[in-house]
């Protein structure tokens, strides 16, 4: 714990911390351009020296020099200033003054500096550097005149992301920032090498002359396309968004970061639609509400409340859902309310085995990844176990990958037939059994037993057997975690909500079993024999992704559909409602941590659509039941009490598994065994670029989705 | 994209370290004895060999003087410009080698015998100035001497 | 190989190094051996490893691959740290201009160099070792590796070193054309396949160096030296040369003189005696000019030093360096802005490119340099360059920034009148320039 003196103020830092973290203690300002706490110390830009005091007097670069004991150290002596000064001009000689067609203008970190530091008339007076931009990559714009070659892209892509889709190439005055041979670029397109970038040398085209950044006004919010739920922050200008960013410093892959711009579809629905003479035509709020709550009526009063059934969501709110089941049970009166999600939900999932915090993955010895698509399902969860590789020195012993990036860092590379016979074999490994074993199990059962922290990954496509071997493995060995892989947004939240025909919200199992509603296998099974009138789908398009479910639901009295579009599944609905997207409301949803996450409202819904919640308490009203939420905070607090897990649960905090000890089973959560409909509904292993009704109409996502079918073709006929 | 026979001497390279990457020199020096020269074309191969990204591949091959993008010709002179063999003269030995090839610096001779190109020390300073004709050092050099020299190479 | 080795005619009674290379096929094993080779491993090996690094500390032996660190000392870090395995590189990158004493040793004395590692690897208990080779040394190359696959069938390599139960594997590494990989760290990035920019340092590479690993690099010079100091002993090693600066050293002796070529002398020979009485003086008649007497990267002198011993702490005093010992020496038609603007040229395309103040200084300074020779100087550009040289001083990541100030700076210390003539454009007392 070295003890120095910086800036007349002496501060103690931890050991091992470098003078600019001893210069934020003291609270020192030290401008740096190439540091970044999520990277390694690099020390290129020179931007960040500061004077050792003593004899002789020593400039040294602050992000990569020790604090070391009794340093008396300067941020801003008129050595320093000088120093900084002769950066900026170095830098300058090649850097474009081309500020005002520039994007980054105003949230460039060269610019401020410049400014800061009063930089007059350069004395160069040479040929600047002229190179050519690159226009043709998707999604991301690269101008290599304005890069400084900090390499925090260069960095992020390979420390943290593993991708290692840039470089740096050549050398001296001619290096460049480029990809292999300068190709445009073939990655992930995350976008986390324009975020970093302190400059504009790399941008989005999605933002290009959209808005300077000064005029952007700021929304934090939530992505909700996969599990990992990340933070992300709505850009708006006059009350659109032209941009998200990461709300804090966070990782956001393409999904998060480009693929926003379904919400500008022009396919959105603006307005109701009702079936009228066979053919679905625009109406009013009150004929559309009017229809449903009539022929919901007279469903019921024909058929019974048992008739008609609802589909939750998990692409919608923790208020959507919570709002939905209540709808359907207070207001219809049945417990037919489910989520087709539970078709691809792993059995036992949300059981008291996933313990789940993704940061306990940098912390295990060892991480076990049983899924090779890891990175595709949940990116972040793929992140950070780059990261714990990478930046921490673990070791991951990789299931099945192909060429993927976690493959190349991988220290044990298992070939299995499956996860359930990887598991077998490790577990018989170590009880000795030296029998022929598949590739790799050797080195992964000497990793595992040095271990004293693991981390398993589980398998997006979860059987009991895999979580029953994967228990008992985790007893052979040290303490381990497990993570799971949710594809999609709000799952574990929708569940929370009582989206089920077993329980009601906080898992309060219904009681007597006679009482309990359909599932939604059942649900379809009963629709399709014409013993359900009427369904209620919120946010899901089952014909969108299986399309023989049109049979199924053809003979439905009333269909009813709520989304953002027109989907396959709309398409064939009695009545259309048009949903608010998740940039137009407010809200909670709950990650696969068990993360309680926040949306907050950054536009006006579009047209006349409005918030799913809201669209279900207009039409209890309609149906003459009152319901009075105000907004989606008032729903919380409602939950909150109904809910225990949530009761005190804040935003940005996971609920303890403990909360719910009737899950220790996850005994009906799961409908994965059903194996008919399992493969009926289950069709296209819909993949980062591909999936779902909301990012297939992103235009960004678009482009890559084209791009990498281009790609896996071409490379099928080579 | 590489032959067998350069896999085989990239594979024996690799076993000299405890870490494939180590390879990739080697490798691009195996490429480029066989091939003359590197390309595009080699880049993903060599990184696909040695689990290596292939951007790394690239980067480590540009920041590499001696790597060659273009073919050169069936003998390539690299002429010393360094100050030890300047101060003797090295810039008279290019003029007369460009003159005499009827190439400029960097270019093929129009029957592909020779190419040349400038080259850091090549620690032949005692024997300023100095080239390299393929893995042969001439040193002492004049323009009478060259003349003789180019003609002992077909 | 149409260039005789030049090495020093000179037999004074101090030339070890250089010894073997005056006797026909000294590459060769049964040559080598029979005039000595190999003869100190067993001597060593005689000894614990610790004795070998105390011995190597009394012998005063300092690096001769430019930064003069104890070698003894280095050696004891890697062989403090617990770490294993570790790793012993030969710094055969011998990039800095002006410099070709390690090709003595590398071309005709292979065997005194892997004895030498043979001796290091067991001091710091390493049982792999490289040899960094430059790209352009390929003579080098093929001589090497045939020594090393000798020295295995001798036994001096490999996992029982001559029943010793001591293990040893070495091969060559060989580098295509970057002077940064010289600097120890770059280097190991090279050796580890990747470009070869400098470390942050800490940690340091006796603790964290190729793969992580405790790494000691040494100069070829400094690892022949090891076979003297065990044979000798340190205390008569330390007999030889000056205060501070124990032993010979090879000088590479080129540019103007009528003998260039590589002296083995001992550590405190003065230029004077090194340039008239050894190189054999100043060619056509020439008036001495300038001398640079280190490598391009350490700053020049005049003939007002003649007397300097060239050691390390009097190079110093003198307000130059020691360095590789490579000395450049130019007579009175060399123009100096010229001679400075090969030189910035050079470091312009060697400067790896990591850091901004290198990367951009190197490339303004040349810039402005090219425009000189090519007769479009600028009145205000002495003051640009010592200005860019002010900027660059102490900004650098790596000494190679550091290094490319000294020409410019002593040249225009020593030399501004060149300077001036070339602006004023009124013709040169050395040859025209070209443009
Ligand atoms: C730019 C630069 C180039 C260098 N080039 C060489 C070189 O070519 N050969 C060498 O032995 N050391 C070179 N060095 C010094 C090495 O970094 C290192 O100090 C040396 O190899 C240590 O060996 P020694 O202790 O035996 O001298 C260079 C250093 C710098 C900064
Ligand atoms: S950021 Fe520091 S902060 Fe980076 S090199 Fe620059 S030198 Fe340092
Ligand atoms: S300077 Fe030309 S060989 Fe050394």
């Amino acid at each position: 714990m070295p003890t120095l003196t910086i800036d007349n103020k002496i501060v103690t830092v931890p050991s091992g911390a470098t003078i600019l973290d001893a210069a934020i203690a003291a609270g020192s300002r030290v401008p740096t351009l190439c540091h970044d706490d999520k990277l390694h110390p690099y020390g290129a830009c020179r931007i960040c020296m500061v004077e050792v005091m003593g004899t002789p007097r020593r400039m040294v670069a602050s992000c990569t020099t020790p604090a070391a004991n009794n340093m008396v150290i300067e941020t801003m002596s008129p050595a320093v200033i000088e120093a900084r000064k002769a950066v900026l001009e170095f830098l300058l000689i090649n850097h474009p003054l081309d500020c005002p067609v520039c994007d980054k203008a105003g949230d460039c970190r060269l610019q401020d500096l410049v400014h800061e530091y009063g930089l007059g008339a350069s004395k160069f007076d040479e040929e600047k550097r002229q190179l050519p931009p690159d226009l043709s990559s998707a999604v991301i714009e690269r101008n290599a005149n304005r890069c400084i070659l900090c390499g925090k892209c260069v960095r992020i892509c390979k420390e943290q992301n593993a991708v290692t889709a840039l470089a740096f190439t050549r050398r001296g005055g001619k290096s460049r920032i480029s990809t292999s041979c300068d190709r445009p670029l073939e990655c992930e397109f995350c976008g986390e090498c324009v975020e970093i970038c302190p400059v504009g040398a790399l941008s989005s085209k999605q933002f290009k002359h959209k808005a300077r950044t000064w005029s952007l006004e700021e929304t934090l919010s939530t992505c909700l396309y996969c599990g990992n739920g990340c933070p992300i922050k709505l850009l708006t200008r006059k009350g659109r968004v032209v941009r998200v960013s990461p709300a804090r410093n966070n990782y956001l892959c393409a999904r998060g970061r480009f693929g926003w711009d379904a919400v500008h579809h022009e396919e959105r629905l603006l307005v109701p639609k009702m079936r009228k003479d066979g053919v679905l035509v625009d109406c009013t709020w009150g004929e559309a509400l009017s229809h449903i709550a009539v022929e919901l009526k007279k469903i019921k009063e024909k058929r019974g409340a048992a008739a008609i059934g609802g589909l939750g969501s998990i692409r919608t709110t923790n208020e959507d859902n919570y709002v939905f089941q209540k709808f359907m049970r207070s207001v219809i009166g049945t417990n037919n309310v489910d989520l087709l999600a539970r078709l691809k939900m792993p059995r036992g999932l949300n059981t008291a085995i996933f313990s789940a915090e993704l940061a306990s993955l940098g912390e295990s010895d060892v991480i076990l990844v049983l899924d090779p698509d890891v990175a595709e399902i949940n990116p972040l969860t793929g992140i950070e176990i780059a990261r714990a590789i990478n930046q921490k020195g673990r070791d991951l012993i990789l299931l099945n990958s192909g060429p993927g990036k976690l493959n190349r860092i991988a220290s044990v590379k298992l070939k299995a037939g499956s996860a359930e016979i990887a598991l077998s074999e490790l577990i018989a490994a170590i009880g000795g059994d030296a029998r022929a074993k598949s590739e790799g199990i050797a080195e992964a059962v000497s990793l595992l037993m040095k271990a004293r922290t693991i981390s398993i990954v589980l398998p997006a496509e979860l059987s009991p057997v895999v979580v029953d071997r994967a228990q008992y493995l985790a007893r052979l060995l040290g303490q381990t975690t497990f993570i799971p892989l949710i594809r999609r947004g709000n799952l574990q939240g929708a569940l929370d909500m009582g989206v089920l025909p077993n329980y009601y919200p906080g898992y309060r199992e219904i009681n007597p079993p006679e009482t309990q509603g359909m599932n939604a296998v059942e649900m379809l099974r009963a629709a399709a024999a014409g013993t359900l009138g009427a369904l209620y789908i919120m946010g899901d398009d089952p014909i969108g992704n299986s399309p023989e479910i049109f049979l199924m639901l053809k003979s439905l009295d009333l269909l009813v559909v709520q989304d953002i579009f027109l989907t396959a599944t709309a398409k064939l609905a009695d009545v259309v409602l048009p949903a608010a997207s998740f940039v137009e409301k407010s809200g909670t949803v709950t990650n696969l941590e068990r993360r309680l996450r926040s949306l907050a409202q950054a536009e006006e819904p579009l047209g006349e659509s409005k918030p799913d919640w809201m669209i279900l308490q207009n039409l209890a009203r309609t149906m003459g039941v009152p319901m009075t939420y105000a907004s989606a905070a008032e729903i919380m607090n409602e939950i909150r009490t109904v809910v225990p897990a949530y009761n005190t649960l804040t935003v940005g905090a996971c609920w303890p598994r403990e909360l719910s000890p009737a899950l220790e089973t996850g005994a009906g959560l799961s409908l994965s065994d059903d194996t008919f409909l399992k493969r009926e509904l289950i069709t296209a292993d819909r993949l980062l670029f591909s999936s779902g009704s909301m990012i297939s109409r992103s235009r960004e996502i678009g482009t890559l989705s084209r791009m990498k079918t281009a790609e896996r073709k071409a490379s099928h006929r080579s | 994209m590489l032959s067998p026979g350069v896999i085989a001497r990239i594979r024996e390279a690799r076993r000299q370290y405890p870490d494939a990457r180590a390879a990739v020199l080697p490798a691009l020096h195996l490429v480029q004895e066989e091939a003359g020269h590197l390309s595009a074309e080699v880049m993903g191969p060599i990184a696909e060999l040695l689990d290596v990204p292939e951007s790394d591949v690239f980067g480590a091959a540009t920041f590499y003087a001696l790597f060659r993008w273009k073919p050169g010709g069936r003998h390539v002179i690299s002429v010393c410009h360094n100050l030890p063999c300047s101060l003797l003269g090295a810039e008279s030995i290019i003029e007369h080698l460009s003159r005499k090839l009827g190439v400029a610096e960097g270019q093929v001779t129009e029957d592909g015998r020779f190419s040349f190109q400038r080259i850091e020390c090549i620690g032949r300073c005692d024997g300023a100035p100095a080239m390299l004709v393929d893995d042969e050092y001439h040193g002492e050099l004049t323009p009478e001497k060259i003349d003789e020299l180019l003609a002992r190479y077909a | 190989m149409s260039i005789k080795p030049v090495a020093g005619e000179n037999e004074s009674m101090n030339q070890m190094l250089l010894k073997r290379i005056s006797i026909p096929n000294s590459a060769d094993i049964d040559v080598a051996m029979a005039h000595g080779a190999y003869a100190s491993v067993e001597k060593a090996y005689a000894t614990r490893p610790v004795d070998v690094i105390d011995e190597m500390k009394r012998s005063g032996l300092r690096g001769r691959g430019g930064a003069g660190f104890p070698t003894g000392t280095k050696w004891s870090f890697a062989a403090m740290d617990p770490k294993m395995p570790r790793y012993l590189i030969c710094n055969a990158d011998e990039g800095e201009p002006g410099t070709f004493k390690d090709r003595f040793i590398l071309e005709q004395d292979p065997h005194l160099l892997i004895e030498g590692m043979i001796i290091a690897a067991y001091a710091i208990r390493a049982v792999r070792g490289y040899i960094y080779l430059r790209g352009e040394y390929p003579v080098a190359f093929g001589i090497l590796n045939r020594a090393i696959a000798k020295a295995y069938e001798k036994g001096f390599l490999g996992s029982n070193i001559r029943g010793k139960g001591v293990a040893f594997d070495l091969s060559v590494h060989r580098g295509a054309g970057a002077y940064i990989c010289g600097e120890e760290t770059s280097l190991i990035e090279s050796l580890e396949g990747k470009r070869g920019q400098p470390r942050v340092r800490p940690p340091f590479p006796a603790n964290a160096g190729a793969w992580g690993m405790p790494t000691v690099v040494n100069n070829v010079e400094t690892l022949a030296n090891v076979p003297f100091v065990i044979s000798l002993g340190s205390e008569a090693y330390a007999q030889i040369g000056s205060e501070g600066s124990t032993g010979t050293k090879i000088f590479s002796v080129s540019g103007a003189v009528m003998k260039p070529g590589g002296y083995e002398l001992p550590m405190g020979t003065t230029l004077r005696e090194i340039i008239y009485t050894h190189a054999g003086g100043i060619r056509g008649g020439r008036r001495l000019k300038a001398i640079i007497p280190g490598g391009v990267s350490t700053p020049m002198l005049t003939p007002d030093h003649l007397d300097v011993k060239m050691d390390f702490n009097s190079l110093l005093s003198a307000g130059s360096m020691l360095g590789s010992g490579a000395v450049i020496v130019m007579d009175d038609s060399t123009c100096m802005v010229k001679a400075t603007a090969v030189i910035a040229r050079f470091f312009e395309h060697e400067s790896c490119g990591k850091c901004t103040s290198c990367r951009e200084g190197t490339g303004w300074l040349s810039r402005i340099y090219q425009r000189l020779v090519a007769g479009k100087g600028r009145e205000n550009d002495i003051d640009v360059l010592l200005d860019i040289c002010k900027k660059m001083k102490g900004t650098c990541f790596c000494p190679l920034g550091e290094g490319a100030l000294q020409p410019v700076l002593s040249s225009i210390r020593y030399f501004r009148a060149d300077y001036e003539r070339c602006i004023r454009k009124d013709g040169c007392d050395a040859k025209p320039c070209k443009g």
